[in-house]
């Protein structure tokens, strides 16, 4: 089976600093990977350099086309989905507004299904419906959150990137996340490259995991086999090996 | 050009440099003064200045005379846009009224001109000062915003007001007032021109040690990134009302000694287009280095006669305003650091620069 | 009563074309985050481009949606080749681009049709009608009738068609736009193409009233202005109302308060800026956060 997404030998930066030393990472259909590593291992530059939204060099290729000098737009445009770290809604616009701005933005070929799409979102997000006349802005961190991810959803995307999920979020409302992105990837066809810091919660729901350090890829495993070794979150997880997360941020 | 048209990423990707612009003159000034080749040139632009009126016609001169005036202008405006990192597009009302401040204190109140133009000085910077108050409470485009609207309405007011200023045909006096002491054997022309060399040549330095001192570094740290500098101390806004005080002062200074020069003074001379003139003047020159002043002064103060001459004088007026607004996109596009910051980082180049190892 | 009732109607007729080409400036600041100081000149070359397609002998029924799409190609236009170099350089290299579009289309203008006021005859007739006590031209009711449109539809553009999201989307947050696949660079070239169609329509109607010559618009960019501060930078309704308001405010100022007539009503929309700044920055339906940097 060839993957979904390939990446081979990519670097990217801001200014003149490089942050990603040549990355070799694969995603394949219908697969949530999890990438992870310690704050500054350069998780969410990977993410932006294969959005298109950070400059890159090396070889990306996504659903079998090269994205080398393809605008962030049309990469999107291409399937590609990324919910950014933090904000990503549009907080001028209404609830309602965000979400029909998903809808919009999808592949012509699956427009029939908009409205089926919309409903099945309200009910995996039932204070989205609620919320639904109010001003993005009005919304909570984790409501923010879950909106950002519908409206991506809703574009369609076979590949999803999610930055930071469980970011500001209560651990219960960060546990909700984790099981929902499971259920996603069944109900919606997707494929996940997910970045996390959390690294216990996002590989129980991941297949595989990459483990980022420095700007480079220090192990890539099935998750299981991840989880299970210790000394590796140790060394590049910031975890202490009695499976405690510190609290970095 | 055509790189920074290549696609939507430009907005994320433009948005980190700017720096490396601010880094170049930094080594220069590692050396001694007397070792820079900068101080050299103005040393050598200084000495032929003064040796110009013995040797150009009365006529030349008074053209000359007018080029220095609006470059002192344009250095206020210089100050404002290239340190302090705000935008005026009304200093050619500050211009005009320190040009009306001296021209009425004279003519009405019969005020010696040095005077005069000291009053026209402190009148204009208290202008700024007001009109910054509310514009500088908050960084963004009202300065911009509330002097175009002091440019479109400082004529109409000029021609309202006929009691003090003439109304439309404005303020006329027999001659200048500023004539050359009794035993000094010079044309009023060779005087004016002599006297506006040292002027500009005062209000350079002056500008200059302004921005290289203490209180420049604080201007330096605001334009780069108020942020940055608000977190360290700086009073941002206090600073920035300073700055346009001080701007306007220098403007109000070359507007007062070209009324008395011309020893004239009409609503028409300062309209918006004269106050967009100016901007195009400091852009195009360049905003961040002293001796674009001049260039953009030469270059607003020659053309429209260069233009007339070829052209003919019925649309010279709005063929020079067309080259001025061609040559401001022209410059904002290929030369951000002006005609003068151009040549000097191509002079630069040539010379082999600052070496960074040198003993400073 | 009635005069002031009529000094209030007659303001608010006015006012219409300063909220046209206010809500074109907020437009404009929306999207590309600058002050259009060339939107005034902008409707002011419109209004000679309709004088010279009616002396072509084009019917007005043609002209408007003509010049609509013209002013639209060329605001586009101006956007992608003018404006957009200099994106990310900015807010002082975009304003400054502005001041030279101001001063370039002006002397534009200048050169093509000359510095005379020409009269440009009403296309809606000189007849006047009655209302009650108030009295319209033709050319009151039709222009503003027509202004009204312009804004009418532009404001359920953007409220109600998925272009109309993709544009408040690139305003609000054009990061996230783009990862949604909107290009940013497009909306932003058709935000200034929409903004310079609602200006066109403004100079179209202010043309007959003020009579045509490069300065038409010169004025009703300082009033725009000053009612786009009013209404506040993030608010199109706001611009809106703020034109009308300034064009009563200017109107009653005229008449009630001594000395201010003819031109000095300019001091009116002046004031208001200054004291708009002073009080309240972001206006009467702008929010704080709107205050760019």
């Amino acid at each position: 089976m060839s993957g979904l997404l390939e990446v081979t030998g990519l670097t990217a930066g801001y200014g003149g600093v490089r942050v990603l030393h040549g990355i070799d990472i694969a995603v394949g259909e219908n697969e949530i990977v999890a990438v992870l590593g310690a704050n500054g291992a350069g998780k969410t530059t990977l993410l932006r350099a294969l959005s298109g939204t950070v400059r890159s060099s090396g070889e990306v290729a996504f659903a079998g086309r090269s994205l080398a000098g393809t605008s962030a737009a049309r990469i999107a445009r291409g399937g590609l989905g990324h919910v950014p770290q933090g904000r990503g809604t549009f907080t001028d616009l209404t609830v309602e507004e965000n979400v029909r701005l998903g809808v919009i933005s999808r592949p012509a070929s699956t427009r029939g299904q908009a409205d089926g799409d919309v409903e099945r979102i309200y009910e995996t997000f039932p204070v989205l419906r609620e919320m639904r006349r109010r001003p993005a802005g009005a919304l909570s961190g984790g409501q923010q959150q879950m909106l950002a991810l519908s409206r991506a959803l809703l574009a369609r995307p076979r590949l999803l990137l999610i930055d930071e999920p469980s970011l500001g979020l209560a651990p219960l409302t960060s546990a909700d996340m984790f099981s929902v992105l499971a259920r996603l990837r069944d109900e919606w066809s997707l494929s996940v490259l997910l970045a996390e810091q959390n690294a216990r919660a996002s590989l129980k729901v991941a297949d595989r995991g990459v483990v980022l350090a420095r700007g480079r890829v220090v192990a890539s495993a099935p998750a299981a086999e991840l989880a299970a070794d210790e000394g590796l979150r140790a060394a590049y997880l910031g975890e202490s090996p009695d499976g405690l997360t510190e609290v970095s941020s | 050009m055509a790189t920074s048209i290549s696609g939507p990423a430009t907005r994320t990707v433009a948005a980190t440099p700017g720096s490396p612009r601010a880094a170049a003159p930094a080594l220069d000034e590692l050396r001694p003064l007397w070792r820079r080749p900068v101080t050299w040139a103005w040393t050598a632009l200084f000495v032929v200045a003064l040796v110009v009126p013995f040797l150009i016609s009365d006529y030349d001169l008074f053209k000359a005379t007018r080029v220095l005036t609006v470059a002192i202008a344009v250095a206020g405006l210089n100050l404002l846009i290239g340190r302090a990192g705000q935008i005026s597009a009304g200093h050619g009302a500050l211009y005009g009224l320190g040009a009306y401040t001296a021209m009425i204190l004279v003519k009405e109140l019969g005020w010696g001109w040095p005077l005069a133009v000291l009053a026209a000085v402190i009148v204009s910077g208290a202008a700024g000062w007001l009109i910054g108050l509310p514009a500088l409470r908050v960084r963004g485009l009202n300065l911009g915003l509330l002097t175009i609207a002091i440019a479109a309405i400082f004529p109409l007011l000029l021609s309202r007001f006929e009691g003090i200023t003439g109304g439309t045909i404005g303020l006329q006096l027999a001659g200048s007032p500023i004539t050359p002491p009794g035993g000094l054997a010079l044309t009023p022309e060779q005087f004016q021109f002599l006297l506006l060399v040292v002027v500009l040549a005062v209000v350079l330095v002056l500008l200059r040690n302004l921005t290289t001192g203490p209180l420049g570094r604080a201007v330096e740290a605001l334009r780069v990134n108020p942020l940055m500098a608000r977190s360290e101390g700086v009073d941002v806004n206090r600073l920035t009302l300073t700055m346009f005080g001080i701007s306007s002062a220098v403007a109000g200074l070359g507007g007062a000694l070209g009324g008395l020069v011309l020893a004239s003074t009409v609503p028409d001379s300062y309209s918006m287009f004269f106050s967009l003139t100016l901007l195009s003047a400091c852009v195009v020159g360049g905003s961040r280095t002293w001796a674009g002043s001049l260039v953009g002064a030469a270059f607003i103060v020659y053309l429209p006669d260069v233009i007339s001459q070829h052209i003919g004088s019925t649309t010279g007026g709005q063929w020079s305003q067309l080259v001025y607004a061609v040559a401001l996109l022209l410059t904002l596009f290929f030369l951000p650091a002006g005609v003068a910051g151009g040549a000097g980082r191509l002079v630069t180049r040539l010379t082999g620069g600052p070496r960074r190892r040198s003993k400073a | 009563m009635s005069e002031l009732l009529q000094q209030t109607v007659s303001g608010l007729t006015t006012g219409l074309v300063y909220a046209a080409l206010a809500l074109a400036i907020a437009l404009v600041f929306q999207g590309t985050g600058t002050l259009n100081f060339a939107q005034g000149e902008f409707a002011t070359l419109a209004a000679f481009v309709s004088f010279a397609l009616s002396t072509a002998g084009l019917s007005w029924w043609l002209i408007v949606p003509v010049l609509v799409v013209l002013a639209f190609v060329f605001g586009a236009g101006v956007e992608r080749l003018l404006v957009r170099p200099v994106e990310g350089n900015g807010p002082l290299a975009l304003l400054t681009v502005t001041a030279a579009l101001l001063l370039g289309t002006n002397a534009v203008v200048a050169l093509i049709w000359g510095t005379d006021v020409r009269s440009m005859p009403s296309p809606f007739g000189d007849a006047v009608h009655h209302v009650g006590p108030l009295t319209f031209t033709a050319q009151a009711l039709g222009g503003g009738a027509l202004v009204l449109t312009a804004m009418v539809l532009c404001g359920a553009i953007f409220r109600f068609t998925p272009l109309g999201l993709r544009l408040r989307a690139v305003a609000d947050n054009p990061d996230s736009a783009r990862l949604l696949g909107i290009s940013t660079g497009l909306m932003l070239a058709v935000g200034w193409g929409i903004a310079a169609a609602v200006g066109a329509v403004a100079g179209l109607v202010a043309a007959p009233t003020l009579g045509l010559s490069p300065e038409l618009m010169t004025n009703a960019l300082l009033l725009a202005l000053a009612a786009v501060t009013l209404g506040g930078f993030s608010s199109r309704l706001g611009a809106v109302v703020g034109g009308l308001l300034i064009g009563v405010l200017s109107n009653l100022a005229s008449r009630y308060v001594p000395g201010i007539g003819g031109d000095l009503q300019l001091v009116v929309p002046f004031a208001v800026i200054f004291l708009v700044l002073l009080v309240r920055p972001q206006g009467l339906f702008g929010r704080p956060s709107a205050v760019r940097a």
